[in-house]
């Protein structure tokens, strides 16, 4: 696996966004299957930045494998506050426009274009694995 | 990421160019709060050079919606690229923020 860290800021997100796409090319991946990892992966990682470590400082650290497929495996580690995106609830995308809630869109988002997620806690970690296919 | 404000027979246009994502995104809040100190009532929002929107750049545009809204104006979409329509599409925003294929049918709808 490829493996990237850095400070979980938002000035390290273009830099983390493209350590990803170089493995959605490694792949083989068309340019939609790309935007899809990207999408869903920004989305992972902003989540992080922004909420792992509230008033601190921490790491982040994405990995990825190339699978049968052609398809991709992202890791994304971090050291901070527990915390399962998979658990959250979706927004409500039949609501109309006043009824419509601005927040929970993120999430939502990469659950929708990632093939598969799958979340875990291991002590002091919360690991984050989104798969993605060529479709 | 660029913004260009136009004015179209009292419609602002805002053409967005390139990419709104958590970084870009900002910028264009920006754009808008000030945008919206003045009484406007018609914005299109002209998305032919955006090749790429996240939920971060969805969310800013849901939020000039509503505000538009709560003013009885009108905003619309012109020419989102297939994959900017796609991510309107998963969010939902499709049915309730008008889109049109060219930008006479939106300056037309927010009058």
């Amino acid at each position: 696996m490829d493996k990237l860290q850095r400070p979980a800021k938002m000035e390290r997100l273009h830099e983390l966004l493209e350590f990803i796409d170089a493995g959605a090319v490694a792949s083989g991946f068309s340019d939609n299957a790309r935007n899809r990892v990207r999408l869903a992966a920004e989305e992972a990682l902003v989540n992080v930045i922004l909420h792992a470590y509230p008033g601190a400082e921490g790491p982040i650290e994405v990995s990825w494998a190339k699978t049968e497929g052609p398809g991709l495996t992202i890791e994304i580690r971090d050291g901070g506050v527990r915390f399962d995106p998979l658990a959250v609830k979706d927004p409500d995308t039949g609501a109309d426009l006043e009824d419509r809630k601005i927040g929970g869109l993120g999430i939502f988002f990469m659950r929708e274009v990632a093939d598969a997620l799958s979340y875990r806690r291991e002590p002091e970690e919360n690991i984050l694995t989104l798969v993605f296919r060529e479709r | 990421m660029d913004i260009n404000v136009t004015t179209e027979s009292n419609v602002a246009v805002f053409a967005v160019i390139g990419q709104l994502d958590a970084i870009t995104s900002p910028e264009l809040e920006e754009r808008l709060t000030r945008w919206f100190e003045q009484p406007g009532a018609s914005l299109v929002f002209d998305l032919e050079g955006l090749d790429y929107i996240s939920s971060a750049g969805l969310r800013i545009i849901l939020s000039a919606a509503k505000k538009m809204k709560a003013r009885n104006g009108k905003l619309c979409l012109a020419r989102p690229r297939s994959r900017v329509k796609e991510a309107f599409q998963i969010s939902g925003f499709i049915s309730i923020i008008p889109s049109f294929e060219t930008l006479p049918d939106a300056l037309a709808a927010a009058k």
